[in-house]
Order: C-alpha cells, then sequence, then structure tokens
C-alpha cells in the first residue's frame, strides 16, 4: 500500500508538467493581454513598450523557458491585473471555493444517499416517481436560474436571507443550496440503480433468507457495496465543485477560484489562469487518489 | 441642455484657467465647493437621523453608503490600472493636484494655485495642511515620486499618457513645476483624470510597494479598511481630512458582476447605488417602491470601425453609405429605450474641443445609402461585422439591428457576435475583415486624447488613416496653447475624420443608466465615477 501511495504521489509530478504545459499554450493562443490592458484609444508605440516590459515579446519556447523555470522555484507569476504574485491571489480564494464546496458536499452526498436508498427501497411507488422525476428537473434546469429563482424568492421577496456576497453562514446557504441541487440531482439516480441491482444479487437473497431484519441488509449488506462505484462519482464532484462552481460563484458575488479564473481568462491574465487551472488539477488528483484509497478501506477485495 | 451648457463652460473657462488657476481665489473656490458639501451634509443628517434605519444607515446609526459595481477593483497603485470601476473607488481614497467638480469644471485640490509659467512649465503651489491617512505630512516629495514613477515606469498602465512629463522639479516642500515635454495645454486633462491620484513616497519607500498595496494609504477623505477581493472594498472616514469631516461613516463598493444580481440586491434594499442596469430591468426597477432609475451623462459613443485598407470598406462611397443607414432613431427609441443621442463625432459633449454640429442630428437616409452602395461597383463581396456581447449598454442588440439596416441597403453584411476578451484579441490584433462595433470613451476630457488614433503614426492593422494635412493639423493642436484657436483646429480635424472621409461612422452618445435607492440624493458625473461625498441621504 506504501508503495502504490508512493507511486500514485510521484504519479502527479508528470501529470503536472504536462497539464502546465497545455495550460501555457492554451493561454498563450488565447490572445494578447495587452489589448485588454491598455484603453482602445492607446497608440501602438504604447502597446509596444508595455508588451516589452512585460516580456511578450519574446518567442513561445523563450516565455515557456521562463515560465517553467520561474515555476520550478515556486514564482508563479505575477498577475497583470493585480499586480500580485499569482499564486497568492490562488490561496487567498481558496478557503471561500472550500468552504461553499464543502457545505454544498456534505449536503448533497447526505440528500443523495438518503432519497438514493429510499427511493431504490420504494421502488415504483409514487415517492420513487417523484423523486425521480425531482432528480431528473433538478439536472435539467441550468444552475443560473436555480441561482436567480432562490434570490427572488428568499431575498427579494421573502428578505430572510443576503442576495450575494460572502460573509457569516447566511451568505453561504442560497449558492450552496444551488450547488446541492444540481450535485444531488446526479447522484440520487446513481444510487438507486446501484441499490437495485445490488438488491438482486444472490448474497441480498441469503440474507433476506436468513431472516435478517430490511434495514440491516440496506445498511450492512447492499449499501456497503453500492459504495465504491459512488465514491468514484461523488470524489469527482470535488473539483467540479471546487473550481467550476463558476457561474454559481459569479450570480452570487462569491470571491472563490472559480471567479478568479473566470476573470482571469477574461482579463488574459495568465499567470492568474495558469496558477489557478493548475490548482484545481491538483485537486483532481488529489480527489482521485483518496477516492482509490477509499476504494480499498470499503472493499478489501481490491489491492493495488 | 445641461450638457450643452458645460461643454461652453468649459471652453469659455479653460481660456481665463490656463495661464493661471485658483490662485486667490483657489482656497474660496475649494472652500466653498467644501462649505456647501458640509452645510448640505449637516441637514441632510439632521433629516436623516429622524428617518428609520435604511440600507445607508446601520442599526447603531452610522451612515454607510454601498454601491454595487459590475467588477472588482484591480489595484490600489493609482497609476496602474486604466478602468473605470478601480478609478470610482480611488477618487475617494487619495486626491489628485486639480480634479474636475460635478459641472467637469476644474477645482484646485491638494494644489492651492496653479501657474503657467511657460509652454513647457507649470508650477503648482500645494496646500500645506494635507496628511496621509497615517499621518505624515504631504509635501512636494510625493508629488515628484508619483508622477515621475508614472512618467518613467514603463510597465505602468498609465505610463502612455504620463510620459509626456519630462521632469517635476521641487521648488520648496509646497511648491512643484512640471517640466514637459514640449509645449502641453492640456496638464490639467492629465493631472485631474482618473488615475492621476498621489502615492505615499516616504512610506512605500520604507515598506516597499507591495506593503502599500496591501495596505495603502492616501490623502483622500476615505480611508482603507478592507478588501476582499472580487467581493468588496470597505473605506471608513478619515477624520483628519484636509477638506472638513467626510459625510459617510463608512462607504462599501461591492462588485457583482451578474446584472440581475445587482437589481436584486438593489430591490433587496442591501445596496443604494447599482451600475450597469441593463434595459428590461429599468422598469421593474421604477415600479418598486423605494428604487428608481437615473440616466446620466457619458463618454461613450458607438463607432462603427471600417477597416481602412482591406475590404470593400476601403472604398469611401460605402463608409459614407454606412453613415446613412443606420437609422439612429430608432435604435434609440426600441432597443435603448431612450437612453442615447444621434452624434456623428466620437467626440462626447462635455469634452474640450467637441464638434457640436455633429450633435444631436439625423443623417438617416436609407434612399440615398443606397445609390452610394450603387455607385460604389460592390458587387455583394461578404462583410464581416464584429460585435462584442456584455460590454456596452445592449452592444449584442445593437449590433444585430445595424446589420440588418446595413444589409438593406445592400451590403453583405455577416455579423460576428463575441464576448469580450475573444472580441477585444480579434479586434486589435485586426483579425476581421470589414466591420467592428466599439463604443470609445474618455476620461481625459480633450478631443485631442480620442483623436490620436487618425495620425499616421498610430496606424494599425484595424484603421490606418494617413493624411499628412492631418498630421500637421493634429500636431499645430497639440502644442497649441490658445484655447479658442486649438478648439477650432480639434473641431476642422472632426470634420475630415467623420465628414469628409467617413474614417469611422460614430452614430450613437449613450446614456449610462444607474439603479438608485430613492433615500439616496445621486447626481451622476460624466466620468462615471463616483465622489461619494456629493452623494448625500435625501
Amino acid at each position: 500500500m506504501a508503495r502504490y501511495l508512493a507511486k500514485r504521489i510521484l504519479q502527479i509530478i508528470p501529470v503536472l508538467l504536462i497539464l502546465t504545459f497545455i495550460i501555457f499554450c492554451l493561454v498563450y493562443v488565447a490572445g494578447d493581454p495587452v489589448a485588454l490592458m491598455l484603453p482602445p484609444e492607446a497608440g501602438t508605440e504604447a502597446r509596444e513598450s508595455l508588451r516589452a516590459a512585460l516580456g511578450l515579446d519574446k518567442p513561445f519556447h523563450e516565455q515557456f523557458i521562463i515560465y517553467i523555470t520561474n515555476l520550478l522555484h515556486g514564482d508563479f507569476g505575477t498577475s497583470y491585473e493585480y499586480n500580485q504574485d499569482a499564486l497568492q491571489l490562488v490561496l487567498e480564494r481558496l478557503p471561500y471555493s472550500a468552504q461553499l464546496a464543502a457545505v454544498a458536499f456534505v449536503a448533497s452526498v447526505i440528500l443523495g444517499v438518503v432519497l438514493g436508498i429510499a427511493s431504490a427501497q420504494y421502488k415504483d411507488t409514487p415517492f420513487d416517481l417523484l423523486v425521480s422525476a425531482l432528480s431528473a428537473l433538478g439536472q435539467a434546469m441550468p444552475g443560473f436560474w436555480v441561482a436567480i429563482m432562490l434570490i427572488l424568492l428568499f431575498s427579494v421577496n421573502m428578505k430572510v436571507l443576503p442576495v450575494s456576497g460572502a460573509g457569516g453562514f447566511e451568505h453561504i446557504i442560497l449558492p450552496a443550496t444551488t450547488l446541492t441541487i444540481m450535485t444531488a440531482a446526479k447522484i440520487v439516480p446513481l444510487i438507486r440503480s446501484n441499490m437495485i441491482e445490488v438488491m438482486h444479487q444472490d448474497y441480498i437473497r441469503t440474507a433476506k433468507s436468513k431472516g435478517l431484519k430490511n434495514s440491516a441488509i440496506v445498511f450492512k449488506h447492499a449499501f456497503k457495496n453500492v459504495l465504491v462505484p459512488v465514491i468514484t462519482i461523488v470524489a469527482m464532484q470535488i473539483p467540479t465543485l471546487m473550481g467550476g462552481a463558476l457561474i454559481t460563484e459569479t450570480i452570487f458575488a462569491w470571491p472563490g477560484l472559480g471567479m478568479l479564473i473566470y476573470r482571469g481568462v477574461a482579463n488574459l491574465d495568465m499567470s492568474v489562469v495558469q496558477a489557478g487551472v493548475l490548482m484545481v488539477a491538483f485537486i483532481t488528483i488529489l480527489a482521485n487518489l483518496i477516492s482509490d484509497i477509499a476504494y480499498c478501506l470499503i472493499d478489501p477485495s481490491i489491492r493495488y | 441642455m445641461k450638457k450643452r451648457r458645460a461643454g461652453m463652460l468649459l471652453a469659455a473657462g479653460l481660456a481665463g484657467l490656463l495661464m493661471a488657476g485658483c490662485g486667490a481665489s483657489t482656497e474660496e473656490t475649494t472652500a466653498a465647493v467644501e462649505s456647501t458639501a458640509q452645510a448640505e451634509s449637516s441637514e441632510t443628517t439632521a433629516e436623516a437621523q429622524q428617518e428609520e434605519t435604511s440600507a445607508a444607515e446601520t442599526e447603531d446609526g452610522e451612515k454607510v453608503l454601498t454601491i454595487a459595481q459590475g467588477g472588482d477593483i484591480s489595484t490600489f497603485d493609482m497609476q496602474n490600472h486604466n478602468n473605470g470601476v478601480t478609478g470610482a473607488v480611488l477618487c475617494n481614497f487619495s486626491n489628485g493636484l486639480v480634479e474636475r467638480d460635478d459641472n467637469n469644471d476644474w477645482v484646485c485640490v491638494l494644489a492651492e494655485s496653479y501657474e503657467m509659467i511657460d509652454d513647457e512649465t507649470w508650477e503648482f503651489k500645494l496646500r500645506d495642511d494635507v496628511t496621509w491617512h497615517n499621518g505624515d505630512p504631504f509635501t512636494a516629495e510625493d508629488v515628484k515620486y508619483t508622477y515621475e514613477r508614472a512618467a518613467t515606469d514603463e510597465t505602468l498602465a498609465e505610463n502612455h499618457i504620463f510620459s509626456v512629463i519630462k521632469e517635476v522639479q521641487i521648488i520648496d516642500d509646497y511648491t512643484v513645476r512640471f517640466i514637459t515635454d514640449g509645449p502641453y495645454p492640456t496638464m490639467l486633462s492629465l493631472l485631474s483624470k482618473n488615475g492621476s491620484q498621489v502615492m505615499p513616497k516616504k512610506y512605500i519607500e520604507e515598506n516597499g510597494l507591495d506593503y502599500y498595496l496591501e495596505h495603502p494609504i492616501g490623502v483622500g477623505p476615505y480611508k482603507f479598511k478592507e478588501w476582499v477581493k472580487d467581493s468588496q472594498v470597505v473605506l471608513e472616514r478619515y477624520d483628519d481630512y484636509f477638506g472638513g469631516t467626510p459625510y459617510w461613516d463608512e462607504v462599501v463598493f461591492r462588485s457583482i458582476p451578474e446584472a440581475s444580481t445587482r437589481v436584486s440586491e438593489l430591490l433587496a434594499g442591501n445596496v443604494d447605488i447599482i451600475v450597469n442596469v441593463p434595459t428590461n430591468e429599468w422598469e421593474r426597477i421604477d415600479e418598486n417602491e423605494g428604487t428608481e432609475m437615473v440616466l446620466g451623462d457619458g463618454t461613450r459613443i458607438y463607432n462603427v470601425i471600417m477597416k481602412w485598407n482591406t475590404s470593400p470598406t476601403q472604398d469611401l462611397a460605402i463608409r459614407e453609405a454606412v453613415d446613412y443607414a443606420i437609422d439612429t432613431e430608432s435604435i434609440i427609441n426600441s432597443i435603448l429605450k431612450g437612453a442615447g443621442t444621434s452624434c456623428y463625432t466620437r467626440i462626447a459633449p462635455g469634452v474640450f474641443g467637441q464638434d457640436e454640429s455633429l450633435y444631436n442630428i439625423q443623417k438617416y437616409d436609407q434612399e440615398k445609402a443606397k445609390e452610394l452602395v450603387a455607385s460604389s461597383g460592390y458587387n455583394g463581396e461578404e462583410i464581416e461585422f464584429l460585435v462584442p456581447t456584455g460590454r456596452y449598454l445592449m452592444d449584442k442588440e445593437v449590433g444585430e439591428v445595424v446589420a440588418a439596416m446595413l444589409q438593406q441597403v445592400g451590403l453583405n453584411v455577416k455579423l460576428n457576435v463575441l464576448e469580450w476578451s475573444a472580441f477585444n484579441s480579434k479586434f486589435n490584433s485586426g483579425d476581421f475583415n470589414g466591420m467592428a462595433l466599439i463604443a470609445y470613451g474618455d476620461d481625459f476630457f480633450d478631443a485631442s486624447y480620442g483623436m490620436n488614433e487618425y495620425r499616421t503614426e498610430n496606424c494599425t492593422p484595424i484603421s490606418c488613416y494617413s493624411s499628412p494635412e492631418y498630421d500637421a493639423l493634429y500636431l499645430e493642436a497639440l502644442n497649441n496653447m490658445d484655447p479658442d484657436s486649438r478648439s477650432q483646429q480639434l473641431i476642422e480635424m472632426q470634420q475630415m475624420i467623420f465628414v469628409d472621409e467617413c474614417v469611422q461612422a460614430p452614430f450613437i452618445h449613450l446614456k449610462v443608466p444607474y439603479g438608485v435607492n430613492s433615500r439616496i440624493d445621486f447626481n451622476s458625473r460624466i466620468d462615471e465615477l463616483f465622489f461619494v461625498d456629493r452623494i448625500h441621504l435625501k
């Protein structure tokens, strides 16, 4: 296990390097940041001198070598927009994204698991149909629309929750609810179908014939086997919630990583986009690693 | 009407102000502005105290103003940004030597008086009662540091415009002389523009620029309290402000990128002023009790940019046809809900040197446009029309209608709508074949700024107009110290570019839509900045 872990951790390095190159290329071809930094009225000479001052006049390979050398020294570059260390900007946003992601993650896992198991248990009853319909609706509704409806209902009409921004726990409720609705809607049908499949397995029939209580069968025997595929999809929600909650963060003016990357892309602020995307990539790899370890712990038959 | 007056006042005032300004009357002017503000402030304070707790007041009776903008500020480095969002916050945090008042006239702020010694030398006497937020005195050293840095550091976003300053000489602690590279009649425009506030020399040299950026100090009425990036900047009252006690206890600038969220915040009563309200929300804000729309003046003018050296638009008849093909009135009435004025120059009212004969007139003549196209020998080649979305008021919709109007007169226009950063890259590299829609603004308030683009030396892939006659005229105006003849030269330049040669086709001067809580007495400014001490409770 320790060897496996060490191997997995070492694998992170080439993955991150390849990613760095791809991200650098994408940002490079995205356009000229100077075009956005100066007003349209600024003359050609002004553009050229700013480009030279920022080192953007150098050829692609030189720029990449400089970037990667700095990166190895822990220097992610300076944001053109904020004129600040890009990594520091990313780290400042991380707690906001983590808070929102944690609340939404816990809520959607609880909601998804409970509703998923319940609807599998009451398969083909009106309750099951209702849950299936709601989860289909949850997946079909665009996130921005859910967000706007929640704001109109709870903040503008009922005035019980803040509209947007970050602050106390009350600020997190609406954005987290938006994310929970979208994430739980994905988890529910997955748990339901896996659960139904498992419930038809021979060992469940044996358990039933042994006269075990239904709750013991569901939670002790069936659920444990449902967990492995579920963990994969649940773990993959973490990076989505951390860096990809872009629309939700924008609508609720939540100062997280998604909004930082979005602004970085809009302003062609290369260092910020690179540092932000690398951070999300790192979180994705970490989430994968954790889910792999979790498999081992849950299912002793899985060995690496 | 008001705008016209402001423009005339500016032109008339310039003649008198140019040689020497403020002087003995400086203190009176500044004091008058300040005392009026304070008198009003004490009245409104009394009234406000009788009102129940409002959005603008916290439960413990503190006066708090909350403004929601569409983005976050980018920095506290005064000379390293060129955006209005940042400028709107920083103008409350630090001051310039001269500033513009709500009527767009110059007032001395950190300067007590100024005088033009010769064509290349301006002398400013500074106030001696100004302190930085950490208590340090503000002196000539700070002025020298600020403007020489702006003039020499090429990485700064404002360097391209401040580089005209050759040197700032310190005569004594409270007197400085600006030496410019050649005669420079627009010195006051430069020193009062967005991004011209002073920076603290001693503080930055002792602690470093990075420390300053994290813990900034200014000389303005409000000092730094908190900046949660992409969320909000909070400024609080600076009690030792040289202009008297500031009106608000605290000012919060929130960053809310999504327009519908800004509107919801306003309707819920959480913010006092919101910017960039899309036209489809105006009715909702006006009908809601306690909120209202305010349409302010600005300098942005919609403009069809036409490529000069390729595509059918290099033919004068086609460019002229574009001018006649656009039915500006119907765009203003239908899409912009009245928030605009027909305009055939890119220089807005209130900007020195504007050609008033090109403002508020109608050129629309579809038949004439059709004739021009027919006479040009154009044989239906495709003309790309690049249009941004989400950048200017109803930009995509305006672009779509303009494209349809151009098609009606026989031009084979293909619309290409792009998100702003993609638009900007394509636009600036000239990677489009035909035309683009852009709305130019102007925070310099002198026509020479906008008209700079048409000089031969500023030839770009987008527009490469070249005329020795125009270049000579521009240089003459650039160095002309006589406001009257200079204004004539600037007008002549607009006639050449927009009437004779139709280099570009400006067509609508836009209004600026704000949503405002009815408890707030808000007068918008033409530069779209918020000088919060001039915003009061009713």
